[in-house]
Order: C-alpha cells, then structure tokens, then sequence
C-alpha cells in the first residue's frame, strides 16, 4: 500500500487557487521529487503535506490514516519530518543540541523532574548525545560536534537540518530544496547524503531545482505547473515530456495578437536615447559579489550593457537573477566588485540616487503599492523627477497601457498579475530611465498574458530603451534580446548574441539537468 | 551534561557561605539577602524571556499576588503564612493559565502589551482595595513561621534565601539540559524547527509562563515576610521594567547572568539613594547602552569573547 | 440623567483626543519602521512640560507654544538616530527594551532638572464653562477639539493629498519597492519620529489647562496611547483617532457610572478583551509579525 496518498488536494489564497486537485501516491522507500518552474505551487504542496496550511479541499492519508489539517508537531508524531529551504535551525544552541531536538518526542519532557536532576532523564540524555553524535557523523558533520550551530557555514547547517530531522526517526522526510544556496561540489555532497538517507530505508520527497540532482536521485518525478499537475513518471519519461520543457524553457511565442489588447499601438515614445548615437557601454559590472547572511550569492559577475541594447539574463532558479538587479539598483548591499553607468563609478551611491541617475526597476513580483491608487503608483514612479513633465509623462503611459487609464483611481491592489505588471513597467518608465531593469516580469502569468508582456518588452526596445531583462524564461528573453548571459549560481557560465544562445545545447542542459 | 557549568553555582555557594563573615552590618546584610531574592525572581523570569524569548512586562504583578496574598490573608482571614503562600501561588497560577494561551496567540508587540496591561490591572486593584489591601499606603505582614519556627531574624533570613539561591540556580541549570529546557530554547531560537520536531508550542509558552509566574507569586510572599510589610509600588510598572533590566543587562538565557543581573541593579538604587531623579535616567541609559551594544547581556557576550560557554 | 451623561461624554471625547494624538504618533513611527516607541508618552509629557517652563521663562505664549513642539520633535529624531537607526533590524524584545530606557531617560532628566512638582499652563481663552444641554464644557476642551481635528484633517491631506506623504505611506507598504522608485527611505524614518514627537506635544500642551502636567504624566497617557492605536487597528491611521476617542469616551463613562478610582484601569481592560478577541482592531491593522 502507498505509504502516502494525496487526492485532489485545493487550497485557494484569496482568489488565487495556488494548488488544484492535485493527486498522487508515493510508494514506501522510494525518493520522490516535486519539481515545476518558479510559482508552480511546490513549495505550497510540501506545506499541505506537513501541516503548515489546511486544505481548502482534498484528503492526504499517510498509511491510511488522513492527516490534512493536522499541526506539524501531530505530523511528527507520525513520523512526518521536514527540512526548510530558507534554514530552521536554532542559533542560540550548539549543533548537537540541535540534533538532540529532533528526538524531542521519544524523551521524557517533564519539567519537574528535570529540575530535579531525576537520574532517569540524565542517563537518557547522556545516551541522546551519544546518538546525535553519531547522527552527525552519518552526516558528514563530524568536524562540528563540539561547535555552537551559530560558527558552522552554510552547507555545513543544511546537513545539520537533515541531522534533526533524521533524529526524529521518520518514516517519510520532506526536503525542501536541499541544494539551494550551495555551490557544485556542496551539491554533490548532499546528492550523496540524501541517497544514504533513502538506502537506509526512509521514504525521501524533496523539492528541488537542480535538475541534474533530481535526475540522478530520483525513482518517481511529480512535474506542476500553475498548481496543477502537469506530468508524472520516471526520470526519462519526465525530461522528454515536451508540456515540460514548454513550462521551464518557456514556449516560443506565436505573433498571434491578444484578444483583450493590453497595450495599444503606441504614438507613445519616450524621449531617451537618440537612435544615431554610437553603441557606447552604458552599463559597465565587474566582479560584482554578493550574500545574503553566509550564502554568497553573486561570486563574481561581469556584465556590460551598451546603450539602445536588450540584454537578458537568464539561469535557473536560484542563479541569483534577482539578487543581481537588486544589487545593481543599490536595495542590496554589494560585497565586493564594481558598478559603472554612464561612465562614473556608481558602487557606493545610494540607492535612491541611482534611481535619479536612471536606473529604474520594475521588480520582481511587481511590488505595487497595494492600497495606493494605480495613479498614485504611477506619480510615485516620477518621485524624483521635475514636476514640469510629470503630466505628459503619465499621459504617454496611459496611452501604452490604456487599462491602467480606465482604472486609475482604483487601488493597485486590485489588479490581476498581467495588469500589475504593466503597472509595474509603467511606474518604472515614470521614472524617465535612462535603463531600465526588468525583473521577471512573465513570472507567475499565463502564457497569453506572457507574450503581452513581451510586446511590451519588444515595443520599448523599438524605441530604443537600453533594457536589462532579467527572466526564467528563457526562449522569449532569448529571442528578442541582441545579447544574453547566462547565470549558474552566482556566475556567469555562458554569454553570446540572444540567436547564439537560443541555439546553445548548454543552455538546454543547464535548465533541464541532461 | 558537562561538568564545568556547574562551577558558577560552586562559586556562588562559595560566596554565600562566606559572606556572612565579610560583611561589616547589618545593612549589608539586608541588602544581601534583598540581592538573593531578586536573583531568584530573575532566574524565574529569565526562563521566559530569555529561554522561551518570550516577554512580560508585567510580572511585578505576579509578585504582588504572591505578597498581598501572604498580607492579606493570614491577616483579614487567620491563613496560616505558610498556607497563605500556597493560595498566591495558586491563584497566580491560575490567573496566568486562563491568559496564557490566549496571550500566546500574539506575538511580539502585541504579547508585550498584554502582560503589560496584566500587570497594571493587578496594580490599580491592589491600589484601590484599601480596605483589604491598606491601599496605596500599603500593609504590614505577619512574620513567617513554621512549626512553631518563625522566621525574624536577619541571619536566620539570610541561609533561608542563600538554599533558595542556590537550589534555584542548580534547578534552572538542570532544566536547561534536559528535553524541556531544550524545546524552551528552540521555541526562542525557531518556532518551526521546535514544531516538526514535535514540540507544541502553545503548550510550552503557555507550561513556561505559568511556571515563571508561579515562582515571581512565592518569591512575592518571601520578599513580603522577610520585609515586613507590602506597598502597591512592589507590583508597579517600573518594578517590571527593572526586573527586565535585569534580565537583559545580565544577559538573556544565561543563568549566572540572572545572578549578576540581580547583584547589579539592586545594588545600584542603594548607590543612587541620594541622586533621586538620577535613578530613572541611568536605569534608561543603561537599558538602552546594553540592547544596543550587548544585546545579549553581559555574561553572554564575555562568555562568547572569552571562548567559553554559559 | 441627560445632563450627567454628556458630561462624561464631553471628558471623554476631551481626553480621547489626546489619546488619538498619542495613537497617532505611534501610528506613524510603526507605519515606517515596525517599532513600537514606549517613549511616545514623554514626548506629551514634553510638551506640556516646556509649554510651562518656556511660559515661566517669560517667553512669549506663541513662541513658547512652538518650541515646546518643536523640541520635542528633535529629542524624536535623536531618538531615532541614536538609539533606533544602529540597531535596524533587532528583535523585537530589543527595540521595546531600547525605547523603554528612552522613556525613562527623559522623564528622569525632566524630573531632575524641571522638579517634580505639578504645573499648569493658563487656558487659552479663559477659563468660564460654556452651558451646552445642562452639562458644562470648558473653553479649553473645544480648543483640544478643535485642534485635534485641525491636525487629524491636515495629516489626513498630507497622506492622500500630497505626494511626500504618499511617499511615506508607500515606504510602509512595500520598502523595497519605494526605495526603487527613489524614495529616500532614512528620510521617511526621520520624518516620522518627528512628526510624531510633535503631535504627541501638541496634545500634551493642549490638554495641560484642564489636566495638569508633571513629569509623570507620560506614562499612563503614552500607554493608553498605545492601547487606543491597537483598539483601532495598529498602523491604520483613522483607527488611531477613533480609538482614541473610544478609549477616552469608555474611561470617563467607566469613571462616571461604575467607579472612579478604577478608572485607569479601563483602557487596560479594554486592551486585554481586543487583544484576545479582536486582535487586528476595529479597522484591521497589520499583523505585527514580519514573516
């Protein structure tokens, strides 16, 4: 019998239907693995699996037993365990007591009779150390036994946060992205411990984005796509299912028009770049790096932007895309490296000051300003500009996106995705940039709404905007960028003209792990 | 468990028991004994907030239930003291299991207003009930005495609170290394992790406050007998916030820090007798120099910087 | 009955006005950097206080009206840079202890160098009660009124109406994103914690004719403050002011019909029964925790 069974499992956010009917079983002692592009709903499913979220609808039975609902510490109980893809462990403990903590439920808990100093309870600790100790070393954490959690690298605590859970003695163990944030041969190290872990005979799923792991550790794959299930099957079957490399390289885009224009043909231009001016380099990064806590995650990027260009920038998951615009818009602190725009040396100047040297973003996730009028976002965005051409500028974004003029004084919050990115887009062009950063704009829209965006995208560039395109989809980047880099965690491993790359069977292999 | 974090409680019962002939008078003596006390009133407290990382600012509420309780009922209803302790326990205990879990269902700023509007209720009812209570003016309270044994005079006093000291020091040091003390240090360090290693969480806060305040309740009742008498102003708001100061100048999850917490800032309102208003603004600029420099407190942060653990 | 009624009605909405200037400037420093300021209650007491001393010093009553707002306004922005600024991104345990010792520090300085006696300040249009339907109002209360509903109307323009005040609330609704339109986000902070010093001295000058000041009134006033800006939803703004006045309206009814000695305990009570029952306010406030 499977040892876990999900059937047409929902749960609805608001109005979005994060996961729908989503069904399938896992058999006792096989490594299972979730995986789909950015906003697929992986990390959602895990959660509904171990009790962080309730159901809107669906049953999940572990041995036959339904356990949708039940809170993590009742899951664990059952002997449900669970990793976390942005690290859960204790800081103010040492990393053997970490790992004494996943053993929580098989000791005695009273208070009482710990004050007490009851011989029982420090004979079983003395025994629990010893355990842990071992637990560790089965880790490859020998070195750290004696060290406090709060000294250890990285790589180092997401071994550690395997170590906990396995303490707990699972039955089944939920990992979530084990290899994020690490660097190759970290990967393959934890690649190696997870196919111990699943020898030992516990039922492993994980979540993960590094192909070439899931491709080599996986029995079974679980593909999702905007929530649903898109494919199921062995490894083989999975890569070579083209509904999947559509949903991660991304469909090449048909020319056909939109049924509901978003953006009209536009007389609308932006008085930025004169088209007869030479190609000089605008936009000049050398060895930008890069970390969020321990994780670097720029190692050394080298970049260059001439202006009127359309350069992408594409990678997987991870890559540190987004990482990278944020640090060249100054929202996030660079450790090392250089930033050149227009010729002068940009690194320490703040970042609202670069935003008025011209280097203006429409992030990831769109970022409006929710409860703010769509007009107020789009004044917002020429916060640093003379009040002089504020009025025509705003009149020459409602010509190009003539749905945000119908619902100006309607709170931005209110918008669907497509329509906020055109937001998104519009607020950033108020800002009269002289680049302009976009930050995934396709993520999370269905694909009729994708090619919507990139007309946009393709429009602009007619006119001549210098535009950095930063996206997981890299068909549509690729295709109308002049030049593309490509990122692998933190660095850049391939760069060449959009058709170079477009063709290039690395870049393939990069987002598909063959 | 290692052996060396029992050599601060050696230390301290090193000390104790020598103080008694080091010390000149009776003034130091008190204030000793007054020092003993509010260590083990910290140590209680410092399971909460700096264990669990949960807040209260109002347990000097707790403190005066514990107190008026020993006040009030062997005087207004011939309670024996010692019965009388026991009842303020329990009514404390009580009172903060009913809040408890409601209570915990807030987090951060929301948690700390509601201990601290805990605290001030118990305050002005204790103010405004003059005729039990002896209102702002406060009451005396009946010596302690068991089996015949009452307990008046300063030496007598003096080992009572020195074993309470050192019992309390060893139990806090035993419950931090065991499954409890454990899953209370997670839940400060990661709600999640503490959760899908099985520990309910609620549960705990709700174990971990009733537990500190039922302690702050007794050590009101010792605090209460040994002075001799009760005002409104030992459950006031500026009582907790110096129990906090506490806490956190001597450093946040650190047992022996509780102790020198204690030693510090009850000594230090003795140094600043004569300097009235002085008090309140070194009490702040301390408060506010410590979190921003030491946030861990002072064991803590020269523990890390002399390579040792506490 | 009627009479007795307004009465306490007319206290109350008196002094629920200083209240939602209170929950008001504790609205706007947590709208802009997550921080509960304890030490929002001294900056009343401030105002108050140096209204006073300024007057006592022989300073014209204008001048010494505005400066004693606009002192506080910079022991605000000390504040924030000295004390809030070095320590971006602390626990929230840290931040509450840090504004408490700031609380504390103030008022000792105030008890040290201004006395620890009461004062007053004359009311500004005398000080004859008006008769309205058999209960009586002071002249000073309708200055509070009036004032507070000025300042409530004028913030009310500078958040909807202005692009400077838009930037701001724009900072508490997504930082990341205001910083990449060009918004100066330190600036933001700045502005905030002296924009909110400064109401809560108005409302402590205002208030000083009918109720006194001393150098302790801060703490009870910042506090149900605070309790007002969390019954009306934390971070909402016209949750603040109707807080405020509940909070005030509830006391003085609390005072009047049932008991006046447990009449500080009302906003307490009150703060408990929203806190387990509706703890995002009347208008739904933010959640406190940042996930």
């Amino acid at each position: 019998m499977a040892l876990l069974e999900i059937k047409d499992l929902c749960i609805n956010f608001g109005g979005v239907k994060a996961v729908q009917n989503v069904s399938f079983s896992i058999e006792p002692g096989i490594v299972y693995a979730v995986i789909g592009p950015n906003g697929a709903g992986k990390t959602t499913l895990f959660n509904l699996i171990t009790g962080v979220y309730i159901p809107t609808s669906g049953s999940i039975l572990l041995d036959g037993e339904a356990i949708e609902g039940k809170a993590p510490n009742e899951l664990a109980r059952r002997g449900v365990a669970r990793t976390f893809q942005n690290l859960q462990i204790c800081m103010n403990m040492s990393a053997l007591e970490n790992v004494m903590l996943g053993a929580h439920l098989r000791l005695d808990r009273n208070p009482l009779k710990a004050a007490l100093r009851w011989p029982s309870i420090t004979r079983r600790d003395a025994e629990l150390r010893a355990e842990s100790a071992d637990l560790m070393r089965f880790v490859g954490l020998e070195a750290y036994i004696e060290a406090r959690a709060d000294s250890m690298p990285y790589g180092a605590l997401k071994r550690l946060e395997i170590a906990r859970a396995l303490a707990l003695k699972p039955r089944i163990l939920f990992l979530d992205e084990p290899a994020a944030g690490l660097n190759p041969k970290e990967t393959i190290e934890v690649d190696a411990l997870v196919r111990k872990v699943a020898d030992s005979g516990v039922t492993v799923v994980l979540v993960e984005h590094d192909m070439k792991m899931v491709m080599n550790l996986s029995d079974r794959i679980l593909v999702l796509d905007y929530g649903k299930k898109l494919a199921e099957g062995t490894g083989d079957e999975v890569r070579r299912n083209p509904d999947v490399i559509a949903a991660y390289l991304g469909a090449r885009t048909s020319e056909e028009a939109p049924s509901e224009p978003v953006i009209d043909t536009p007389s609308a231009t932006f008085p930025f770049t004169e088209p007869s001016l030479p190609a000089e380099v605008l936009l000049q990064v050398s060895g930008m790096e890069s970390c969020y806590g321990r994780i670097k995650a720029l190692k050394g990027i080298n970049l260059e932007v001439r202006r009127g260009e359309t350069v992408a920038l594409v990678g997987a998951n991870g890559a540190g895309k987004t990482t990278f615009l944020r640090t060249l818009s100054g929202v996030q602190p660079m450790s090392a490296g250089s930033i050149h725009f227009e010729g002068e040396d940009i690194s320490a100047v703040r970042s609202d000051q670069r935003m008025r040297r011209g280097i203006c973003q429409s992030p990831e996730g769109r970022q409006v300003f929710g409860p703010l009028s769509i007009e107020d976002n789009l004044r917002l965005g020429a916060y640093t500009q003379a009040r002089a051409h504020v009025e025509e500028d705003l009149a020459r974004v409602f010509d190009m996106f003539p749905i945000l003029k119908e619902k100006r004084q309607l709170p931005a919050g209110t918008l669907s995705g497509g329509q906020q990115q055109m937001l998104a887009i519009g607020r950033a062009l108020m800002g009269r940039p002289q680049m302009l950063l976009l930050d995934e704009p396709s993520m999370g829209l269905a694909p009729l709404l994708v090619q919507e965006v990139f007309n946009v995208v393709k429009r602009l560039k007619a006119q001549g905007m210098t535009i950095l395109l930063v996206e997981q989809n890299a068909f549509a980047a690729l295709a109308i960028a002049d030049r593309g880099y490509v990122l692998e965690t933190g660095l850049v491993t391939l760069t060449g003209t959009g058709e170079e790359l477009l063709s290039n069977e690395q870049v393939q292999a990069a987002y598909l792990g063959m | 468990m290692s052996k060396k974090t029992f050599w601060g409680l050696y230390l301290i019962m090193a000390v104790l028991a020598c103080l008694p002939w080091v010390l000149p008078n009776s003034f130091y003596m008190d204030l000793a004994i007054r020092i003993a006390i509010n260590a083990v009133i910290v140590l209680g407290l410092n399971l909460l907030i700096g264990f669990a990382g949960q807040i209260s600012l109002g347990h000097a509420g707790f403190l005066g239930i514990g107190a008026y309780a020993s006040a009030v009922l062997p005087t207004h209803f011939g309670l024996h003291p010692v019965l009388a302790m026991a009842a303020g326990a329990l009514v404390t205990g009580l009172l903060a299991a009913l809040l408890a879990r409601p209570i915990f269902k807030l987090k951060g700023h929301y948690l700390a207003m509601a201990t601290l509007g805990l605290g001030i209720i118990i305050n002005i009812v204790l103010r405004n009930e003059a005729a039990l209570t002896g209102g702002p003016d406060g009451m005396p309270v009946p010596a302690l005495g068991l089996l015949g044994f009452e307990l008046s005079s300063d030496k007598h006093w003096y080992w009572v609170v020195a074993l309470l000291l050192s019992f309390s020091v060893w139990a806090s040091l035993n419950l931090i290394n065991s499954p409890f003390g454990r899953a209370l240090r997670a839940l400060h360090g990661s709600e999640v992790a503490s959760q899908v290693a099985g520990v309910d969480v609620v549960r705990y806060k709700v174990s971990i406050f009733v537990i500190s305040a039922v302690f702050a309740s007794l050590m009101g009742s010792v605090t209460a007998h040994y002075v001799g008498f009760v005002t409104p102003n030992f459950a006031d708001f500026f009582h907790s916030i110096e129990l906090v100061t506490m806490v956190v100048i001597g450093g946040m999850a650190s047992v022996y820090g509780s102790v020198l917490g204690a030693v510090l800032l009850t000594a230090l309102p003795q140094a600043l007798a004569s300097f009235e208003g002085w008090e309140t603004v070194v009490f702040g600029t301390i408060l506010m120099l410590c979190m921003i420099f030491m946030p861990r407190g002072l064991v803590p942060t020269l523990a890390a910087k002399f390579g040792k653990g506490a | 009955m009627l009479s007795q009624f307004l009465q306490f009605l007319f206290s109350g909405v008196t002094v629920g006005a200083t209240y939602a200037l209170s929950a008001l400037g504790f609205t706007l420093i947590y709208n802009a950097s997550n921080v509960i300021n304890f030490a929002q209650g001294e900056f009343i007491m401030l105002g108050g206080m140096l209204a006073v001393f300024f007057t006592q010093a022989g300073w014209p009553l204008p001048v010494a009206l505005i400066a004693a707002i606009l002192v506080p306004a910079a022991v605000g922005v000390l504040l924030e840079k000295l004390a809030i600024e070095p320590v971006k991104g602390a626990e929230t345990v840290t931040l509450i202890i840090i504004t408490i010792g700031a609380s504390l520090v103030i008022r000792g300085l105030v008890q040290v160098w201004l006395g620890k006696a009461t004062h007053s300040l004359p009311a500004f249009s005398g000080d004859t009660p008006i008769a309205i339907l058999g209960a009586t109002m002071l002249p000073q209360s309708l200055w509070v009124l009036g004032v507070t509903a000025v300042v409530v109307v004028a913030l009310w323009y500078f958040f909807n109406r202005t692009l400077h005040g838009k930037a701001m609330l724009a900072t508490s609704f997504n930082r990341v994103a205001a910083e990449l339109v060009g918004i100066n986000t330190n600036w933001v902070l700045f502005m905030s914690f002296a924009m909110s010093a400064a109401l809560g001295a108005l409302g402590g000058i205002l208030v000083t004719p009918i109720t006194l000041t001393s150098y302790d009134v801060g703490i009870m006033l910042g506090l149900k403050g605070f309790v007002a800006a969390v019954v009306g939803g934390l971070g909402n703004g016209l949750g603040a002011v109707l807080g405020g006045l509940l909070v005030g309206i509830l006391e003085a009814m609390g005072a009047g019909y049932i008991s006046s000695s447990y009449k500080d305990a009302i906003p307490f009570v009150l703060i408990l029964f929203i806190l387990f029952f509706m703890p995002r306010g009347l208008l739904g406030g933010k959640s406190t925790d940042r996930v």
